[in-house]
C-alpha cells in the first residue's frame, strides 16, 4: 500500500462520516465573550519562570531551547510531573520560533495605534477577535445575546489567563483534571494514571534540535500562544467508559459514553436547553456552575445557502464582570443525546482565567474616537480604520474576547456593515468587528507591565 | 429541492434531475475537484462529468445522501484527471496531502503489496469514530476533501497551526490503528 493507496481507501469511508464534515460547525466563529462569575477551585499554575523569562515583544523572541531538554528527560525516564526541583515546568519555547514570523502571518495580531507590548498582551490568538468578517443579510441574524441586559458598569475586571506564565502547567492540568473527575464521580486519583504526552511529536526523539525543527518545518507555529496551548495534554479513560483531557491551556474535554447516533443537533439542543440543563444539573455545577444555554452564530455561507449556529453552555452571575466573563470566556461546547443527557462537554481554559481586579472603562464615544484615530486591536492586520460615519453607526457592545490571550482585557466592539462583497450572494453584507479597550491605556500600562 | 426528491427524478429519467442536482450540489462538487486539481476549468469539467456519472448510476443506485455520494464520484474523477495530466504542473492540496499520508505507512517492506481497499475503508471509517468530532472533521476536511490546512482552520476557527498538529497526531494515531488491526501485514 502506498499513500495514493491509503488516499483512495479513505475516499471510502463511511458516507455519515463524509457528511457530518461537511455540516456545521460547533464552534463559534466570533463570539464576544463574557466573563463568569465563578471559576473552578482548582489550583493555578503553578510553574516558575526562572530567569530566562522571555522579553516577549514583536522581533524580540528569543530563548533557550529548554523545551527539547524537557522533552529528553521524558525520553530518559523522567517524568514531567516529576521535573528537576530546581525547574518545575520550565519548558521555553525552542529558539527557532520567530515572533516577527507573526508580523508577516495573516494569523497574527496586528493592532493600530496601541502599544505593541499592550497589544500583545492581549491580543486573542484564537476564537473572538480574530477581527474576521461574518457573513449575514442583516445584522440581527448574528447579534449575539446582551449578558449585561442593557446595563452599562463602571468598571470591569481583567482576568490573567492560564497561558500566561508561558510554561508548562503540569500540576495544574493535573489539579483541574482531579476535580474534574471529582466533579465526574470518579476516583480523584484516577488523575495518577493519566497519560501525559508532551511536545509535538509523539515519538519523541532523543535530539532536542530535532525537535525544534520539526516544530517548526512540520507546524510552522503560528504563535507563542499556539505553542504553549499544544505543547502537552493529559488524558485518561473513565472506568465507566468515555474519557478525559486536559491540555496545557486547561481547557477541559469530557467525553461520555452514550447514544452518538440520537445527539441533538445544536438547534433540536436549543429547543431543549431547559431538559439538557436538569438533566445535567449536578455535572454542570460541579464542573463550575454551568446554569444557561444559549444559540449563537448566525452568519452565512459566502454563496448564502447555509448558516450556521450552535447552542452553547455559559455561566450567569451576578456582577457585571461574572455576567461578561460568564458568557464570553467560558463558553462550553457540548453534544447531549436524545434524551438530553451529556455526551460530550468542552471548557475553554479561559473559563479559568483569574481576575486580577476590576477597573473604571472608557465611554463607547471614547473608545469610537479611539477607533476612528487607528487606535484599535485585532488579532487580524487591517490596514486602516473604518470611517468615522461608519463607526458611528456601527453596533457596538462591552465583551471579554475569549479565545486564546495573556490577558483578558474588557472591550468595546464595533461591529462595522462593510456591505456586500464580490464572490458572494446578493443580499449577502460583511460585518466585521473590531475591539477597542474599554480600560484606559494607562492603565492597562501600569498593570500590564512585566 | 430534498435529496429522496432529487433522487426519483432520476429514477422517472427526468432530465430535470440533473438540473437540481447541479443547483443543489454544483459549488460543493467543484469544490472538492478545485482543491484536487487546482484547476477551475477542470474542476468544471469533472463537475460536468460528476452528473453524467450520476445519471448512469442512478438508477440503480438509490444514495440516502447525495452529498457523500456524489462528492466521492467528484473525488475520483479528479484523482483520474489528476493523474492523467501528469505533464502540467499542478498547484492544488493533493501533493501534500499525499506526502502527509505516507506517516501512516509502516516502513517499506512490511506492507502487503495490496491491501483490500475496501476493508482498508472500513477500518479508517472505524477508526474515524473512536475519534472527537473536531479531530474526525479536521482529519476528512484535510483527506477526504482536501481542504488546504488554512481553510481547514477557518471553517473550524482554530489556528493554522491547531490544524497541522491534529493532523499530525490522528495520522499517528491512524498508522498505529492499521498496523493494530493487521491492516499492514
Amino acid at each position: 500500500m502506498n499513500a495514493r493507496d491509503l488516499f483512495e481507501a479513505i475516499g471510502m469511508v463511511d458516507e455519515d462520516l463524509v457528511e457530518e464534515a461537511d455540516g456545521p460547525v460547533r464552534r463559534p466563529a466570533w463570539t464576544p465573550r463574557r466573563v463568569m462569575g465563578r471559576v473552578l477551585s482548582v489550583a493555578a499554575c503553578l510553574c516558575i519562570v526562572g530567569a530566562a523569562v522571555l522579553s516577549f515583544g514583536r522581533g524580540m523572541f528569543s530563548a533557550k531551547s529548554s523545551a527539547g531538554a524537557m522533552l529528553q528527560n521524558e525520553a530518559a525516564g523522567g517524568a514531567a510531573d516529576a521535573a528537576p526541583e530546581t525547574a518545575p515546568d520550565t519548558a521555553q519555547a525552542p529558539a527557532f520560533y520567530d515572533a516577527a514570523d507573526d508580523a508577516a502571518s495573516e494569523k497574527s495580531a496586528g493592532s493600530m495605534g496601541i502599544p505593541a507590548e499592550l497589544a500583545e498582551k492581549m491580543t486573542p490568538t484564537s476564537g473572538a477577535g480574530s477581527g474576521v468578517a461574518l457573513m449575514a443579510y442583516d445584522y440581527t441574524e448574528i447579534a449575539r445575546v446582551d449578558p449585561l441586559e442593557g446595563e452599562l458598569p463602571q468598571a470591569l475586571a481583567i482576568y490573567r489567563g492560564t497561558l500566561a506564565g508561558r510554561c508548562l502547567n503540569t500540576d495544574a492540568m493535573t489539579d483541574t483534571m482531579r476535580s474534574a473527575l471529582t466533579a465526574l464521580g470518579y476516583d480523584p486519583a484516577l488523575a495518577d494514571d493519566a497519560q501525559l504526552t508532551t511536545g509535538y511529536d509523539e515519538e519523541s526523539t532523543q535530539d532536542p534540535e530535532a525537535v525544534a525543527q520539526s516544530l517548526y518545518e512540520k507546524f510552522g507555529i503560528g504563535s507563542e500562544l499556539d505553542y504553549w496551548s499544544g505543547l502537552a495534554w493529559m488524558e485518561v479513560d473513565l472506568p465507566d467508559g468515555g474519557s478525559l483531557s486536559v491540555n496545557n491551556e486547561l481547557t477541559l474535554t469530557v467525553t461520555l459514553t452514550g447514544d452518538e447516533t440520537g445527539a441533538l443537533t445544536d438547534a433540536q439542543a436549543a429547543e431543549e436547553a431547559d431538559t439538557i440543563l436538569k438533566a445535567n444539573a449536578g455535572l454542570l455545577d460541579a464542573l463550575g456552575g454551568y446554569d444557561a444555554m444559549g444559540l449563537t452564530g448566525g452568519d452565512y455561507s459566502y454563496d448564502g445557502t447555509r448558516q450556521q449556529f450552535w447552542a452553547v453552555l455559559y455561566r450567569t452571575g451576578e456582577t457585571p464582570s461574572e455576567q461578561l466573563a460568564g458568557y464570553d470566556l467560558a463558553q462550553a461546547s457540548f453534544s447531549a443525546d436524545g434524551t438530553g443527557k451529556l455526551l460530550s462537554l468542552t471548557i475553554p481554559g479561559a473559563a479559568l482565567a483569574e481576575s486580577v481586579g476590576e477597573y473604571p472603562l472608557i465611554s463607547r464615544e471614547e473608545a469610537a474616537a479611539l477607533l476612528a484615530g487607528g487606535s484599535y486591536l485585532n488579532a487580524q492586520y487591517d490596514e486602516s480604520a473604518p470611517a468615522a460615519a461608519d463607526i458611528e453607526q456601527a453596533e457596538s457592545y462591552l465583551c471579554y474576547t475569549g479565545g486564546r490571550a495573556l490577558y483578558y482585557v474588557p472591550m468595546w466592539c464595533f461591529v462595522v456593515d462593510e456591505g456586500e462583497r464580490e464572490n458572494t450572494a446578493d443580499g449577502l453584507h460583511s460585518y466585521r468587528p473590531y475591539y477597542v479597550p474599554a480600560v484606559s491605556l494607562d492603565t492597562l500600562g501600569t498593570l500590564l507591565a512585566d | 429541492m430534498e435529496d429522496h426528491a432529487i433522487v426519483e427524478l432520476y429514477f422517472a429519467r427526468d432530465e430535470n434531475a440533473i438540473t437540481e442536482t447541479a443547483k443543489k450540489f454544483g459549488a460543493y462538487c467543484r469544490t472538492i475537484a478545485y482543491n484536487i486539481l487546482a484547476s477551475r476549468r477542470d474542476a468544471e469539467e469533472c463537475e460536468n462529468d460528476t452528473w453524467l456519472a450520476a445519471w448512469n448510476s442512478i438508477p440503480p443506485n438509490r444514495p440516502g445522501r447525495l452529498a457523500p455520494y456524489l462528492g466521492r464520484i467528484t473525488r475520483n474523477l479528479a484523482l483520474d484527471r489528476h493523474d492523467h495530466d501528469t505533464a502540467q504542473k499542478r498547484g492544488g492540496t493533493l501533493g501534500g496531502v499525499l506526502l502527509e499520508l505516507d506517516e501512516c505507512l509502516p516502513a517499506p517492506g512490511t506492507v502487503a503489496d495490496h491491501a483490500e481497499a475496501a476493508e482498508t475503508a472500513r477500518q479508517i471509517s472505524a477508526f474515524l469514530r473512536t475519534l472527537p468530532e473536531e479531530s474526525r472533521g479536521i482529519f476528512l476536511r484535510r483527506y477526504w476533501y482536501c481542504d488546504a490546512t488554512a481553510d481547514i482552520a477557518r471553517r473550524y476557527h482554530i489556528s493554522d497551526s491547531k490544524v497541522r498538529v491534529t493532523l499530525h497526531r490522528v495520522r499517528g494515531k491512524l498508522k498505529h490503528y492499521l498496523e493494530q488491526e493487521g491492516v499492514y501485514l
